[in-house]
């Protein structure tokens, strides 16, 4: 089955990798080596000097990406160890997908009113002092009371 | 005042036209200029008073403006301040220093008394001032405000002044014809200094400060002045209805303040108040202090100074309430022949003014647990307020004081409406206190001694009669030393209440505000907080899910359960 091999700097995070020329390494040719999950399928395949720095792979025969996550050689052999990316491989459909989302990375989509933790702040406190514009009167009035007829 | 018409709105406009929501926001560069032709097409046909316009902005929103200037010579047109719920002060600026100090700004609107605006309101609201070009008249340089870092949130505090004043604006602010020391001025404090150089201002990179709610803020074209948060593209969900049996947006319908009672104790008769000089007090001490016979056998019989109530000194200017022409004083019945002021009120009022309480990171920070307030109001002391009540509003404190005790109370109204709390105006808090210093009055008392001259001849005489030298002897003495002990002091009232001729005269709210730490990017890592439902394709950057409203992903269940558990701990979209 056919492999492409690429080599991506993206955080594993991302929903979509950076799937390019640049990051793409070739198409190879690849065999299932044992029984084995989709979802962590081991590949063995002639050994490629150019696929030794391959960190990703997508199986088209899965329709899947993959993370390589380890990768063994001997007799002219490459044996890879790899787990399945499903936020590249379902990218379009996880967009599409309707969630109460808990963070956000941009203001002006979030909650900035929210106390969920996030916020950090010194033990130094500043104080700011509002006065109201209006004093009492410094001069002062005298107040005299008396009984009687006025 | 004049009516205007606009996208089928007949908008009243003027000093006083205390529109609610009021903003100006230009959307481009083109349409700045054009709306500042605007202004100037019409503020040709307005009175010094105001010029107007109003406008859409590109949610909807209908936005108004107001300039004002002397004359039609647009050159005089300087300054446009754009406040929450009113529209503000526009200054002309036609003499040297050709940019009037942002100190001398005066507010119009909703602020009821323009000329008392504290240094506090003005920063609380925003502004926005257009720059003649010298070198290019009638071309007018706008500088419309500062924008977030992140597109759509327009944050509130956008206050500035850009010192010296020639300046230009093409999607960058050219400082380096600005002088040799720019700067901008943020939300009351100082940004850092901007030296020379020119900055894209589409470029969101550029940070004049890395603390959000204070900023991140850019000049960043399209650029907006506001007097409060933005909100025209600004989406949560917040809840105003379901989630609960409540009535929803019932918002209670407030308390305002009170006059005081109408019947005081001047109103029986009683009793008289005045509100002497202090000659007019020397004319009184004079009377009771007086050797004169005829007064002190007046004084003797009627007791005058058992009619006087109290005495004292009040933190007050009382002459709004004193009659004129000053009438003579009465001790019970006796006529003391000195004139003083009477007071027609027992009870005044005493407005404090208004203060506006603005956040200053925009986020929770400002908020309780993080920040604190407390009131100082004198006679009263220190109380505690609780800062979410007051913050983001306007807060106006008025006095009643009873002069007859010095009993004051100090009422807390607290005023506000935005998108959260939607139509607060309602007195929050009450507090007692005293604000009297009570004086003693003294007077001379001849009781004594004219009793022992009138009671003397008979004592001696009884005495002389008894036949017995010694008890005659005695009584002359007697008689003689009541005579010569001379006359008691009078004392009417003590001493007291000092401390409120000590205390500072001027209310003051303190808030307590932490100090914002924010590592750069931390929101591209850690995100802020949301709870906010939202399909992740109109989402960007990391996003945290709380729960997926309905995973449709046509994928395994090891796959979709792999999904959730990787959104959950947060993805980058």
């Amino acid at each position: 089955m056919t492999i492409t091999f690429y080599k991506i700097a993206d955080d594993k995070r991302q929903v979509s990798k950076t799937l390019n020329s640049t990051t793409k390494i070739k198409d190879s040719i690849g065999v299932i080596k044992t029984d084995c999950s989709i979802m962590e399928p081991r590949i063995e395949m002639a050994y490629d000097s150019q696929l030794i720095t391959a960190n990703y792979m997508y199986i088209s025969d899965f329709g899947r990406y993959y993370y390589i996550t380890k990768i063994d050689t001997g007799a002219q052999r490459l044996y890879i160890e790899s787990k399945i990316d499903v936020l590249q491989t379902y990218a379009t459909q996880i967009k599409e997908l309707d969630c109460i989302v808990a963070r956000q990375e941009a203001e002006n989509k979030s909650q900035l009113y929210l106390n969920d933790g996030i916020w950090k702040n010194l033990q130094i406190k500043q104080t700011v002092p509002l006065a109201f514009p209006k004093s009492f009167d410094k001069d002062g009035s005298f107040v005299f009371v008396t009984g009687g007829q006025s | 005042m004049a009516n205007f018409n606009f996208l089928g709105q007949n908008i009243n406009v003027g000093k006083w036209s205390g529109l609610g929501n009021a903003r100006l926001i230009v959307t481009e560069m083109a349409t700045g200029f054009s709306v500042i032709n605007f202004i100037q097409e019409n503020m040709g046909g307005f009175t010094e008073d105001s010029a107007t316009s109003i406008f859409q902005d590109s949610n909807g929103q209908n936005i108004f403006a107001i300039a004002y200037q002397h004359t039609n010579d647009y050159g005089l047109m300087t300054f446009i301040k754009v406040a929450d719920a009113n529209i503000g002060l526009i200054a002309d600026d036609d003499k040297p220093p050709k940019y009037a100090p942002w100190n001398d700004w005066i507010q119009i609107g909703t602020i009821a008394d323009p000329d008392n605006i504290t240094l506090q309101e003005l920063v609380a609201n925003s502004f926005m001032f257009f720059q003649q070009d010298e070198t290019l008249y009638p071309y007018y340089v706008p500088i419309y405000g500062l924008k977030s870092a992140l597109e759509g949130r327009h944050n509130a505090p956008v206050n500035f002044q850009i010192v010296p004043h020639l300046m230009s604006y093409d999607g960058t602010v050219q400082v380096d014809y600005a002088g040799p020391t720019p700067y901008l001025f943020l939300n009351g404090g100082f940004t850092n200094l901007i030296y020379g150089n020119e900055y894209d201002c589409t470029d969101p990179s550029y940070a004049f400060d890395s603390q959000i709610g204070y900023g991140p803020q850019y000049v960043y074209n399209p650029l907006y002045v506001d007097g409060s948060e933005y909100v025209g593209d600004f989406t949560d969900d917040t809840a105003t209805t379901g989630g609960g049996y409540g009535d929803y947006g019932y918002n209670g319908n407030g308390i305002d303040f009170d006059d005081p009672i109408t019947l005081d104790a001047l109103s029986t008769g009683f009793i008289s108040m005045y509100s002497p000089t202090k000659a007019q007090l020397k004319d009184l001490h004079s009377f009771l202090w007086s050797s004169n016979l005829v007064d002190n056998l007046i004084k003797a019989v009627a007791q005058p100074m058992d009619s006087i109530i109290m005495f004292g000194i009040v933190p007050l200017d009382l002459s709004s309430i004193r009659s004129s022409p000053a009438t003579e004083v009465y001790l019970g019945n006796v006529a003391t022949g000195v004139s003083m002021f009477e007071l027609t009120k027992q009870r005044i009022q005493i407005d404090m003014g208004t203060v506006s309480v603005p956040e200053n990171w925009g986020n929770a920070l400002d908020y309780e647990p993080f920040t604190q307030a407390s009131l100082y109001l004198p006679f009263i002391g220190f109380v505690q307020l609780k800062l979410n009540e007051i913050m983001k509003s306007k807060v106006k404190l008025k006095y009643t004081i009873d002069l007859f005790s010095g009993d004051c109370i100090a009422q807390i109204k607290v005023i506000r409406a935005d998108k959260y709390v939607p139509n607060l105006s309602t007195i929050t808090y009450v507090h007692r206190g005293n604000c009297l210093n009570q004086i003693p009055i003294t007077g001379a008392d001849y009781s004594r001694f004219y009793k022992a001259l009138t009671m003397a001849p008979l004592q001696i005489a009884n005495s002389a009669l008894s036949g017995d030298p010694m008890r005659a002897a005695s009584g002359i003495a007697g008689a003689a030393s009541s005579l010569l002990d001379g006359p008691d002091v009078m004392r009417s009232g003590n001493y007291s209440g000092s401390v409120s001729g000590m205390v500072h005269r001027t209310p003051c709210i303190l808030l307590s505000r932490p100090i914002q730490h924010f590592a750069k990017g931390y929101n591209e890592y850690v995100g802020f907080p949301c709870y906010i439902r939202y399909k992740l394709k109109d989402l960007k950057g990391f996003t945290m899910v709380d729960s997926v409203i309905d995973n449709t992903v046509k994928a395994t269940d090891a796959e979709k359960d792999e999904i959730e558990r990787l959104l959950k701990e947060g993805v980058i979209l």
